[in-house]
């Protein structure tokens, strides 16, 4: 009863839709350079104004007025009570153009002190930079930081607005001047595109209109500029990749996965992977309201059903065959630090990449980028709006791109665990650029411990005849349990199996000098060792990892690295007898931080009856291993 | 060689590419409020942001039915034909769950939006029952269809924008939105109002119904209403508890509304606009502000700011 007579066909829809989706833009500009009159000067003439909001304008104009027009354009963008009464811009804001070719969604940060921070959120998601100078001023050191934090940030497009042309005689030759000391400037940053356009907000000149004032400019005005920049967020045209958001079960008839199709395109019976698994299978349907589709492409949400009953949440992938993604469980970042406090090597933190959500800490800081000129400079910590290269070590492997190649799958955020402040972002890099400009001296043959490997995850542990398990021998005795590792490990090796004993021995003195870490406190060194025995375990490799008991209480936050079921503890007690323990509870790493006391005494460390010391028992110890790991 | 048909329906999806990329958008933000919290809600006004809203959240879960209950805050003086469509098309045809929330107390002290300030009148009517409706259910996360073209205040919202134990916002101290990855975070408590229309436009609001063809409350169509003029609005006289002063008379008009909330204080428009198209159509030529006719926001300067820092929508 409530359907309406309508119809796709009876509106002239020719010209009048944007064709080119949606572009965003991020504006920068230092105080006083007249950003909010250009922006209000924007929304005006694209007639984003009304014109009962222009009647309040006007009354506001002359309450809080900076200038003698009958509109202050600025008012129009400073929205908010302490803004309009200090004429000042408080925080990032969105405004919306809409000319007859397309939709430009505008993040307006504030150009003076926490610049960093609210520029990195505004340019995050931006497509192309608009910089504004002031012509008497030309370039000043705060235009190149804001190019320095936008190039940063992945922008590639700059428009440079030379602004308040009206106030300047000679105007070309000024023009001139600066849109040359910018192009020129801008080389450093990489390859980036520049329009540079004289303007004047507060007239209009070039801003929607073409300047009388100077015909000898034959570039295009604002709005042309922004209505010929290539629409960047249209979706990149290669391998499918598809986060899962969320597992969707209405019945036990159906079982699906939604998300958004980042990129590429799938068709009904494409193979898929699904990683950090690395399991295959096969794409049975692609669901949508409207109904079922043969084939999806990037933009669409969809839900996907698969062939096989395969084990999938959310924050994994689905990904092509030929997928490029990566599977790593430490990542080599630039962070933006955010936070009023600064950053604490090896505290806990929470981490959301893409979908998925997980805990992790930052191991060290290797350098800090100077934004006054882009270099690099040491450093050991981050303060507020500092931007550094670290190593971050995550307490389960995450999929995801390195941010040069795929800005939304390349990116992650650090929430403090107590207060829920939104402390860093993340820029993942490749494994390369880790080797350069630290100001350490890396050989090559340091791997950054991403997994580049283009092999699916699992795939060679498949071709052993055993699976993998990561046992943590353990005890108070700490001469015993590293002889017990070695004696398991030279068993299980004469019994045919793949084994490794993971302590400072494997590791070598070389590699852990290289890494700095040689003399890593016991949390540490835990954290490591485990991550090595979990490369390890996904090479189908049986790793032994001797361990403190003493740590391993402190730091059962670590044992999530590794999957639940993927080990087993040994304690050795000082009674001379031992135990082994498959660990029952389902270790979580989701939201809720693990404190209190309680918690602590319900440990999951359980310990089996003891066996007595001798050969007899050590075999209990293998069989139960075997047990463990056979196929 | 394609035909002038093909030809056609491909402009045609070409054109409305933007609508695609933000339908996705708001899609994939509804969905991370399913996932990211433990007791969201989606506070649907009957209006066509919460019809557009409610169309996207059925597209978002299906083959689920939204996994998000609806909540409508009932001031009691909403046009009736508003609760018809709520209760015959929501709740019957669509089989969708819709908790009503209204202040009893204001109801029994005669709370109204005649002999009330607009200000004491929402308060009383919409923001206290709200509040106190997130709270006793606990919602951690609360959807409403708020754009940040509709008012300058708006335009400072973050999408999902963080509310303390007191219902809150601080536009001073909000979360920063990095890409795409929301920080989610809330202790007990506290909560989160979620805008997955945030970066809407009333016309793509319209162009969107228009694609989609979602079913909206009649009043948006024009039709012969009766109509009262006061202070410069036109007044629709809904029920009888509308006090008519002396010679005031209900004159039958052409009219339609553009937003839609309580009627003594919904303006209407003059307008022959009877299908979508014909509103998209006279949406182009229009001056004025889609809440030009709505009292609640002119009060005084920064209205809406002071409204929403205290708990408004």
């Amino acid at each position: 009863m409530f359907t309406h007579p309508t119809s796709t066909t009876d509106i002239d829809l020719q010209h009048e839709h944007p064709p080119f989706g949606i572009l965003r833009l991020l504006t920068c500009g230092s105080v006083d350079d007249g950003k909010s009159t250009l922006i209000g000067r924007l929304l005006l003439e694209t007639g984003a104004v009304y014109e009962d909001h222009l009647q309040s304008l006007q009354l506001e104009t002359k309450r809080h007025g900076t200038t003698e027009l009958l509109i202050d354009p600025a008012l129009l963008v400073d929205g908010l009570e302490d803004e309009r009464a200090q004429g000042i811009t408080i925080d990032v804001a969105y405004r919306y153009v809409r000319s007859p070719r397309r939709k430009v969604i505008i993040a307006d940060s504030p150009g003076h002190e926490q610049y960093t921070r609210n520029m990195v959120t505004a340019a995050s998601r931006s497509d192309v930079a608009l910089i504004l100078v002031d012509a008497r001023k030309g370039i000043v050191q705060q235009t190149k930081r804001h190019a320095i934090i936008a190039s940063l940030l992945g922008i590639k497009r700059f428009i440079l607005a030379v602004n308040k042309m009206d106030l300047i005689d000679e105007k070309q030759r000024v023009y001139d001047a600066i849109a040359r000391s910018f192009r020129e400037f801008a080389q450093s940053l990489g390859e980036l595109e520049t329009t540079a356009i004289p303007l004047s907000g507060l007239c209009g000149d070039n801003v929607c209109r073409r300047s009388l004032q100077m015909p000898w400019y034959e570039g295009p005005t604002l709005l042309e500029a922004l209505e010929s920049s290539p629409d960047s967020q249209c979706v990149q045209k290669d391998l499918f990749k598809f986060p899962i958001q969320r597992v969707v079960r209405p019945n036990s008839e159906f079982r699906g996965v939604s998300g958004t199709i980042l990129s590429g395109s799938i068709r009904v019976n494409d193979p898929i992977i699904v990683l950090p698994q690395g399991t295959r299978s096969t794409v049975r349907s692609i669901v949508t309201m409207e109904g079922e589709l043969s084939s999806a492409n990037g933009g669409q949400a969809v839900t996907i059903t698969l062939e096989d009953e395969i084990d999938l949440a959310r924050g994994d992938w689905i990904v092509s065959l030929d997928s490029e993604s990566h599977v790593s469980q430490n990542v080599y970042a630039k962070l933006v630090w955010m936070a009023r406090d600064e950053l604490e090597l090896g505290r806990t933190y929470f981490l959301r990449c893409v979908t998925k959500k997980t805990m992790a800490e930052v191991e060290s800081v290797e350098s800090v980028i100077d934004i006054e000129t882009g270099s690099d400079k040491q450093a050991t910590t981050l303060r507020l709006n500092e931007i550094g290269r670290c190593r971050v070590l995550l307490h389960e492997p995450i999929v995801h791109d390195h941010y040069n190649a795929a800005r939304d799958t390349g990116a992650f955020i650090l929430v403090d665990k107590i207060s829920h402040e939104t402390v860093a972002a993340g820029i993942i890099l490749p494994p390369e650029e880790a080797r350069e400009g630290t100001g350490r001296s890396n050989d090559g043959r340091v791997h950054s411990g991403s997994s580049v490997s283009k092999i699916p995850v699992g795939s060679q542990a498949a071709r052993l005849e055993h699976d993998s398990v990561t046992v943590l021998v353990s005890g108070d005795d700490r001469q015993k349990h590293v002889d017990i590792a070695q004696k398991l490990s030279s068993e299980l090796y004469e019994a045919g199996f793949h084994v490794v004993v993971v302590d400072e021995a494997l590791i070598g003195e070389g590699i852990a000098d290289a890494f700095g870490i040689s003399s890593l406190e016991g949390r540490k060194r835990l954290v490591r060792n485990l991550q090595i025995a979990h490369v390890l375990n996904q090479f189908g490799i049986i790793s032994l990892v001797p361990v403190e008991m003493a740590d391993l209480r402190m730091n059962e936050n670590a044992l999530p690295m590794l999957e639940c079921e993927k080990y087993m503890i040994v304690e050795t007690k000082s009674s001379d007898s031992w135990s082994a323990s498959p660990i029952e509870r389902n270790l979580s790493t989701e939201e809720e931080p693990r404190s209190s006391n309680a918690e602590k005494e319900s440990s999951p460390i359980r310990v089996l009856p003891a066996y007595s010391d001798g050969a007899e028992s050590i075999h209990h110890l293998i069989d139960a291993i075997v047990t463990r790991v056979r196929k | 060689m394609a035909s002038p048909e093909t030809n056609a329906a491909d402009e045609l999806q070409g054109n409305f590419k933007h609508l695609r990329m933000l339908e996705e958008e708001s899609i994939y933000i509804l969905r991370e409020v399913a996932e990211c919290f433990e007791n969201p809600v989606l506070l649907y006004s009957i209006g066509k942001d919460s019809s557009v809203l409610l169309h996207l959240a059925r597209k978002a879960f299906y083959p689920e039915k939204p996994p998000i209950p609806l909540l409508h805050v009932d001031s009691t003086w909403e046009f009736r034909e508003m609760i018809e469509f709520r209760d015959t098309y929501v709740r019957g045809e669509l089989g969708i769950e819709v908790l009503v929330e209204i202040n009893q107390d204001g109801v029994e002290r005669g709370v109204n939006p005649f002999d009330f300030s607009s200000s004491v009148y929402t308060d009383v009517m919409r923001t206290q029952p709200l509040k106190s409706a997130l709270t006793r259910n606990r919602f951690d996360a609360a959807i409403g269809g708020g754009r940040r073209e509709e008012e300058r205040s708006r335009a400072k919202e973050r999408i999902f924008s963080f509310r303390d134990k007191h219902h809150r916002w601080d536009p001073r101290n909000q979360r920063p939105e990095l890409w795409r990855l929301y920080n989610t975070w809330v202790h007990r408590g506290e909560s989160m109002r979620v805008f997955p229309l945030s970066d809407w436009t009333e016309e793509e609001i319209w162009q969107y119904i228009l694609l989609e063809n979602i079913p909206l409350v009649p009043l948006y169509f024009s039709k012969d209403r009766p109509i009262v003029h006061r202070d410069g609005n036109l007044i629709m006289v809904d029920d009888e508890r509308m006090p008519l002063s002396r010679g005031e008379k209900a004159e039958m008009m052409k009219v339609r509304f553009r937003t839609l909330g309580c009627y003594p204080v919904t303006g209407a428009i003059k307008s022959n606009a009877c299908t979508v198209s014909e509103i998209v159509r006279e949406l182009r030529s229009t001056r004025l502000s889609e809440r030009a006719g709505r009292a609640i926001d002119k009060d005084e300067e920064a209205a809406m700011e002071r409204k929403k820092r205290q708990g408004y929508f």
